[in-house]
């Protein structure tokens, strides 16, 4: 049965009258409908341009990968963080400096508190976490969870089957006889600060 | 509470991107090479293996080697098996052999060591077993920092040795941070 939330904002910020003066109506797989503001549309490059280019009206955007019991938090993360500034964009400048690691990781560890009691929610065994990364967020919690862990120890965890990638002397099968040499608990040194080319520079 | 059937290999490439580059290439490559097919095939991406730092660093002006474990997985599986991919490898003094002698490195253009006494790096370049992974040539860019001088005085004219054999082993060298 479908259920209609009227989902407020719960954080401390202040909402503009813009960001207020239209709402739009989304509805996840299992019916469940959400009546979310334009502050909440303009996170959701897939919201905006639908609500963009049609006068929806009353009629719910229908959202069929993402289910009831998912929409409702991302609803809520949405609202906390309509908010927030608009990331700074990528400066270019550095781009001839040969010693710029083009494929730097970004940081993974600055989750704020807000973020990281809400994503708590969500587990791997549930594969909860797994849905709200495929509807918006989690990535960071994923990749912190790979960091330092050795491949069985991921497809372990993630509860991956292995299917050999290949043959030859580059096979996973000779990394597989000798997985015993590979110790399975985390190693500390593989969790610390992410490898640079050149932080002195 | 139902389950969902979804896991981490249900995730599209692009989301597995986003969360793969927010670890360094060494972390990828170390825990998700040959998890299944799927993920060892977008960990071979050059995204991932065409610059490889295998060092940590522990503070601003202190840097350590990666840990027995990392460094064997990378000597004996890893590296001989993206070894073509590489480009760019960033090393410190102490595992800089044990990473440079297991396999070659036929597409290598850029070279950095990090935390090197002075001495060593006289003999990397006097010794030159660590040189025969690498095509010389080939290599264009070359970074040596935070070389440690240890009791040795006359640091001009060690300095002025290891310019002599750089541009002598490297004959086409474009760049060079010293």
């Amino acid at each position: 049965m479908a259920t209609t939330t009227d989902s407020s904002n719960t954080s401390a910020t202040t909402t503009t009258e813009n960001a207020t003066s239209k709402t739009i109506k989304i509805q996840s797989n299992d019916g469940e409908t959400h009546e979310i503001d334009q502050g909440v549309v303009e996170q959701s490059s897939t919201i905006k341009t639908l609500s963009d280019l049609m006068d929806l009206g009353d009629v719910p955007i229908p959202l069929p990968n993402v289910k009831g019991s998912i929409l409702t938090p991302i609803v809520e993360f949405c609202n906390y963080h309509k908010n927030d500034p608009k990331p700074e964009p990528l400066d270019d400048d550095d781009d001839d400096d040969p010693n710029k690691d083009i494929y730097e990781p970004k940081r993974s560890d600055d989750i704020c508190e807000w973020d990281q009691n809400f994503i708590k929610r969500f587990t791997v065994q549930e594969g909860t976490l797994f849905d709200i990364i495929m509807a918006t967020v989690g990535c960071k919690t994923i990749a912190n969870m790979v960091r330092g862990k050795a491949s069985s120890e991921v497809r372990e965890m993630f509860n991956i089957s292995y299917d050999p990638p290949g043959e030859g002397l580059n096979a996973p099968n000779a990394i597989e006889s000798q997985a015993g040499t590979v110790p399975t608990t985390q190693d500390t040194s593989a969790t610390g600060p992410s490898p640079q080319p050149d932080p002195m520079n | 509470m139902k389950h969902s059937s979804a896991g981490l290999n249900d995730l599209p490439d692009e989301i597995l991107m986003i969360i793969l580059k927010k670890l360094s290439n060494i972390q990828v490559l170390y825990s998700l090479i040959c998890v299944n097919k799927r993920l060892h095939a977008i960990v071979h991406d050059p995204i991932f293996t065409n610059c490889l730092t295998l060092m940590n660093y522990v503070s601003v002006d202190s840097i350590d080697p990666l840990s027995d474990r990392i460094l064997d997985q990378f000597c004996l599986q890893i590296l001989p098996a993206i070894h073509h991919n590489i480009k760019w490898l960033n090393l410190e003094s102490s595992s800089m052999k044990r990473i440079l002698l297991p396999t070659n490195y036929p597409n290598l253009y850029g070279l950095g060591l990090y935390d090197i006494e002075i001495e060593t790096a006289l003999s990397f370049f006097s010794d030159e077993s660590c040189l025969t992974s690498i095509d010389k040539n080939q290599i264009l860019e070359f970074v040596i920092k935070h070389t440690r001088y240890g009791k040795v005085n006359l640091w001009k004219d060690i300095n002025s040795r290891i310019l002599a054999h750089i541009f002598t082993t490297f004959s086409n060298l474009q760049y060079l941070n010293f």
